[in-house]
């Protein structure tokens, strides 16, 4: 796998607006690479950078080795699956897939082969003849990622392709994506706000905000070690607590004072030195509960009361109050570890956590 | 017997609040219609009235050589204004649609305000315009572009050009109104699949906007059929078309049956083709009748 698509340095103003600031990454053959973030956070205009749309202000495009900077998006081997399918509505389903194989001049009874090949890809066989409009949103997904698959990109862009579908048929598009992906091994670069989508999806995320990128990493990676509030915010759920480093205990690891909890050891990933303010961050459901204290000398721990409870099926996410804290946890129940009796409204807990699952992170931007 | 009459009971005050609209079609509209067709059928007497006996003979007198030589030239002319319609206000209105959302009813009232002002009085600006003196024919001459011996009015190129100046408004409104609905995400997903800008235009644009431009063709071209004052006034002696024809037939000839049968004709020729593709393009018809009175047209 070697990188063969590279943003380097990317610019762009809209105006006054700085939408696109720095944003560099590399994209590895094969890859499914998503560009994860809020609406506005720029995510879209890097794709349409990528697919020759805008012009950046600054920085270049790298294509298999090639500078497509200055390539208009017809001399790109670049498809966009467009975010609302923008399938032509006065040609059939057929006609809409054969568009590219015709535009570049492909012989008749190729193109005819060529869409026969991509409708069974997508399994619609039978809507060949149909036009846009009469069929399903799936099924008009489905025909605009054919139409751009049939020009055998070297790259193919999506933007937010599943936003206007239904969450059944998001979940089932989803499998559907995949296993295209499988089927054709074309590198995917993926722009969504869900993360979910871009969890189950991508092989390595992209994590933007206001213009730029906070994290690149794999999804284990971005949920498991955040490199900043940001991203360890929009990715899962999380507490945040102020907190101080009080000194370092070895290379790996520090003592944290965690403001009236009790000073803790956690795990030292950004190397911050003692003194330094921090944002700690522990996410629901690395926290454990007890009914007393437990005695393990491995965790960390303190004492809370519950003030509200929340079942929800596969889990229960627990509200609870420790000093000035509110900090939100959740808890699987398999009845096998249910040594206790479940906890209720205004019980007093012990809240534990394991020193390796807490993220600190510090107080100051690295940009 | 019960919904029956129910059904009556309301078809009663629906009938009643539409009598006065037919009625006034009926008397203003298809009853002179039906006239002028009478009276082809009809000679004309020497003293400027119509005769009581019928007669085929206005019929076949009109279809003679230097008739259909105005008719033929009345058509083409009526088609390449349209087509030269189509070619100005097909950009105008494709530049207009992508212009942002705040500005683009001002574009569209520049276009519609030199309408408020009387048609007559817009024709002879040209006249003046056009003017062997004017100041066009002056400029072009000093900067050699055209030939000593050319003129600008009274030509059938001054026809053209001034009606095709009355009509594009009436073909930029209706492509507009449909480009504005237009996706323009077509043309770039075009562009992404390949196609040459000029390809996605006339791929992707034109078929998206095809009824605005079918509607565009129907509001000029029908008037550019029947039209009389411009060629009049601007047109010379070369530039005289069917509608003058039939002006001087019925007003300086007093041969009312010919002017008559004339009509008839024109009225066929336009009518039938145009009745038989609204029918099947129901649609249309609403289009024209709510553009031109949206402009606020002087014209007729």
């Amino acid at each position: 796998m070697s990188d063969f698509f590279e943003l380097k340095n990317i610019e762009k103003y809209f105006g006054d607006h700085h939408v696109v600031k720095d944003v560099s990454f590399q994209v590895k053959r094969g890859e499914v690479f998503s560009l994860l973030g809020p609406s506005g956070c720029g995510k879209t205009t890097i794709l349409r950078i990528a697919g020759g749309f805008e012009d950046p202000n600054g920085g270049k495009i790298f294509l298999d080795g090639v500078d497509i900077t200055d390539k208009s998006p017809n001399k790109r081997k670049i498809n966009t699956v467009f975010q609302n399918y923008a399938l032509f509505p006065h040609m059939t389903v057929e006609d809409n897939i054969a568009f590219g194989p015709r535009t570049a001049g492909l012989e008749e009874s190729q193109v005819q082969k060529k869409v026969a090949e991509m409708l069974k890809i997508i399994r619609l066989e039978n809507l060949g003849d149909r036009r846009p409009d009469t069929i399903s949103g799936g099924q008009k997904q489905r025909v605009a990622i054919a139409r751009a698959l049939i020009n055998n990109p070297k790259l193919l862009l999506l933007d937010e392709p599943l936003a206007a579908l239904d969450l059944k048929l998001r979940q089932y598009m989803l499998l559907e994506l995949d296993r295209i992906h499988d089927e054709v091994g074309t590198t995917f670069i993926y722009v969504t706000h869900d993360q979910g989508e871009a969890m189950s999806l991508s092989d390595r995320i992209a994590v933007m905000n206001n213009g730029r990128i906070e994290q690149i990493g794999t999804p284990a990676e971005i949920y498991e070690n955040p490199h900043t509030k940001f991203v360890a915010s929009f990715i899962g759920d999380t507490n945040f607590f102020d907190g101080r480093i009080t000194e370092k205990i070895d290379g790996e690891y520090c003592k944290v004072d965690m403001f009236g909890l009790g000073e803790f050891p956690a795990y030292n990933e950004h190397k911050l030195p003692a003194g330094a303010d921090i944002t700690i961050s522990i996410r629901p459901e690395k926290f454990r509960v007890f009914d007393k204290k437990p005695e393990n000398e491995n965790l960390n721990m303190f004492e809370a009361q519950i003030i509200d409870i929340v079942y929800q099926g596969a889990q229960t996410r627990y509200w609870v109050k420790a000093k000035e804290h509110r900090i939100n946890l959740v808890t699987q129940h398999n009845r096998c570890y249910l040594d206790y009796k479940q906890p209720t409204w205004n019980d007093k807990i012990w809240v534990a956590w394991h020193r390796d699952d807490v993220m600190t992170l510090p107080n100051a931007n690295p940009h | 017997m019960n919904t029956m009459n129910h059904k009556s009971d309301k078809k009663l005050p629906e009938l009643l609040s539409t009598a006065p609209s037919y009625l006034w079609l009926f008397v203003f509209f298809l009853l002179p219609s039906l006239l002028v067709f009478a009276i082809a059928f009809k000679s004309a007497d020497s003293s400027g009235g119509i005769s009581d006996s019928w007669t085929l003979s206005t019929i076949s007198n009109v279809l003679r050589q230097d008739y259909i030589i105005v008719l033929w030239r009345t058509i083409w002319v009526s088609v390449v204004v349209t087509a030269l319609c189509l070619l100005l206000s097909i950009p105008v209105a494709y530049w207009i649609a992508q212009q942002p959302k705040k500005y683009r009813y001002w574009y569209l009232l520049l276009i519609i305000i030199p309408l408020w002002t009387n048609f007559l009085i817009r024709i002879f600006a040209w006249r003046t315009l056009l003017h062997p003196e004017g100041f066009l024919r002056t400029a072009l001459l000093w900067l050699g572009v055209i030939p000593d011996d050319m003129f600008l009015l009274n030509n059938m190129g001054a026809v053209i050009t001034v009606t095709v100046y009355t009509c594009l408004p009436f073909a930029i409104l209706p492509i507009f109104a449909a480009a504005e609905k237009f996706n323009f995400a077509l043309l770039e997903a075009a562009r992404d699949l390949g196609a040459s800008r000029f390809k996605a235009f006339y791929a992707i644009f034109l078929p998206g906007i095809k009824r605005g431009i079918l509607t565009a063709i129907l509001v000029v071209f029908i008037p550019a059929m029947g039209s009389y004052a411009i060629p009049d006034l601007v047109g010379g002696v070369d530039g005289e078309l069917l509608g003058n024809k039939i002006a001087l037939r019925a007003s300086a000839n007093r041969n009312l049956p010919e002017a008559a049968a004339l009509a008839a004709m024109l009225s066929i020729i336009i009518t039938v083709p145009v009745l038989a593709f609204m029918l099947k393009h129901k649609r249309l018809l609403r289009n024209i009748i709510s553009i031109r009175r949206s402009a606020g047209d002087s014209t007729k």
